[in-house]
């Protein structure tokens, strides 16, 4: 038996559940706890148990305290609480495979992994790092080396690593144009995406430059949202509702000296510099899934920007290092194409729930019930955003 | 009062391990954390070195010249609150005479237009006084008279 596979196949998720989509700031009124309650609730609807019986949560970079949560539901216990580390949605992997780990070792029965966010006024993901200069102007940490600069925003410093890929690859702005309009092609047929009309190179070229070389439409949205998967053993989730969605794998990691990454460090080799900075858990992920591209039936990837959506595929060997550009150039993230991307239509055209619904469009295609739906979809691979150390990923399985 | 009050920007805590880098800068000296036993320089400063894994360091004064080797251009403001800033760059720097791994640095570049700002352009360190006990290091393209 090869190291690191115990956990292979052990667990399902077995329930998806999420609020209705906002705008930034329309949901802000109602409270996170009540979204992330609401969007547990379905869950559990979806997955055909009661709330009272998840014994576990598990969440990543989240202020909701599992205190509230098990008390709320009436559960008889509390029997596993944790969350993870890593910026935005990088974490999100790490968070099911926590679950996972949970339930699989006899820790609980039912997890829930669950993350909210409402980005009104100053919870602005788009303004982050200038709403932490508002909010408290003398900066500690890493960070301490790049906002007091003006580095004020995820898009400024995803613009550094795509600025680089650039200038070492020769990517280009119609080479990222390509996300995003493939994004649109697969939100017009999800009736739940905010961005359904169709997006030309040229529409693309037109939006203003927000952070050189990245313009508004390489920029994912600002939403509202609750979200909530439910993980069980694969055993219980054969017995419940829905199909179960396997857990072949689910992994966070990241590659020597990556720390901070582009928040706070620029020190890493350079080749991870003009990267999603996953290459490590590209490599755990499919050692531990026994799952490689060859297996892969579609891709889901985190999309807060279309640079980085591209260096993941390479970070994931979806194509070679350095090819990113003219492999989505040349139409293989589409319908039909070799390994479809982001059949839901992502960050950049669904809604920005911080990998949350790259999970939950995973489990839709193994289970046949996606809007673009992959057939036979088997190995579905989800990739979580590039950030901080450590980024994530997981491979959803319609076979234990 | 920090000059980057008034700009509207934050400013950086002087921490134990990072309070060096910004006091030398006050006095006009670009500093670089440096590992007492094997020489490697680091940056942003940690607890360890990578390259041996000791706990024993010092600055260690650096010539302040390199190379850019990544950037972008703020072309609209994070918050309104910035607006006043008008564009500026955001800039990576890769430094010369550093042992070890490349030692690169975020910063700004200064006096240098849009066409100029390119990958690999030379640079050389000036200070930017934040208050009186630091400043932040910035960067000027070299002029050759």
């Amino acid at each position: 038996m090869n190291e690191g596979t115990w956990l292979r196949g052990r667990t399902a998720i077995a329930g998806i559940g999420h609020t209705p989509w906002g705008k930034r700031g329309e949901h802000a009124a109602k409270g996170h706890l009540r979204l992330v309650v609401e969007a547990i609730t379905q869950a559990c609807e979806d997955a055909g148990i009661s709330p009272k019986e998840v014994d576990g949560y598990s969440s990543y970079v989240t202020n909701i305290d599992p205190a509230e949560l098990f008390t709320a539901f009436g559960a008889d216990r509390l029997r596993f609480a944790t969350q993870t580390w890593g910026g935005g949605g990088g974490a999100m992997g790490g968070a099911f495979l926590n679950a996972a780990l949970a339930v699989a070792s006899g820790q609980a029965n039912y997890v829930v992994v669950h993350k909210v966010m409402t980005m009104e006024g100053d919870n602005r993901y788009g303004q982050a790092f200038g709403q932490i200069g508002m909010k408290n102007p003398v900066v500690p940490g890493p960070m301490a080396f790049a906002i007091p600069y003006g580095l004020q925003a995820p898009g400024q410093m995803f613009a550094l690593a795509a600025r680089r890929h650039m200038h070492k690859y020769g990517t280009t702005d119609d080479q990222f144009a390509e996300v995003t309009i493939n994004a649109r092609l697969m939100a017009a047929n999800n009736p739940e995406a905010r961005f359904r009309v169709p997006c030309t190179i040229e529409d693309h070229h037109a939006s203003p430059m927000i952070a050189d070389p990245l313009r508004l439409f390489d920029f994912c949205m600002e939403s509202d949202y609750g979200c909530a998967a439910i993980v069980t053993t694969a055993e219980r989730a054969a017995d419940l509702r829905q199909k179960p969605a396997y857990l072949a794998g689910a992994v966070g990691a990241a590659p020597y000296r990556y720390g901070h990454a582009l928040m706070g460090s620029y020190n890493m080799p350079d080749e991870d510099f003009a990267s999603s900075g996953q290459r490590a858990a590209a490599e755990e992920l499919y050692r531990v899934s026994g799952r490689g591209v060859a297996e892969l039936d579609a891709v889901m990837v985190y999309d807060h920007f279309t640079a980085m959506a591209i260096m993941s595929l390479e970070d994931f060997g979806i194509c070679p290092k350095g090819e990113g550009g003219p492999y989505v150039a040349d139409g293989n993230l589409r319908m039909g194409g070799p390994l479809p991307v982001n059949t839901h239509g992502g960050n950049l055209a669904e809604v920005y729930a911080h990998g949350m619904t790259h999970v939950f469009e995973a489990v839709r295609q193994v289970r046949g019930t996606a809007n673009n739906q992959v057939a036979g979809a088997e190995n579905v691979l989800v990739i979580a955003g590039s950030s901080p150390s450590p980024s994530s990923g997981l491979i959803v399985s319609g076979v234990r | 009062m920090s000059a980057n009050e008034e700009r509207g920007l934050p400013w950086p805590a002087l921490e134990p391990t990072t309070a060096g880098y910004w006091r030398a800068a006050r006095e006009g000296r670009l500093v670089i954390q440096r590992c007492d036993v094997c020489g490697t320089h680091r940056h942003p400063p940690t607890e360890a070195c990578y390259a041996c894994q000791s706990l024993a360091w010092s600055w260690a004064d650096v010539p302040g010249t390199g190379h850019v080797y990544t950037y972008t251009w703020a072309d609209r403001p994070v918050t309104p609150q910035l607006a006043h800033l008008g564009v500026y760059n955001i800039t990576v720097v890769e430094l010369d005479a550093t042992q070890g791994e490349p030692v690169r640095v975020l910063t700004r570049v200064d006096d240098v237009s849009r066409e100029e700002l390119r990958v690999g352009l030379e640079v050389e360190v000036a200070f930017e006084r934040l208050d009186d006990e630091s400043a932040l290091p910035v960067f000027r393209p070299v002029r050759t008279p």
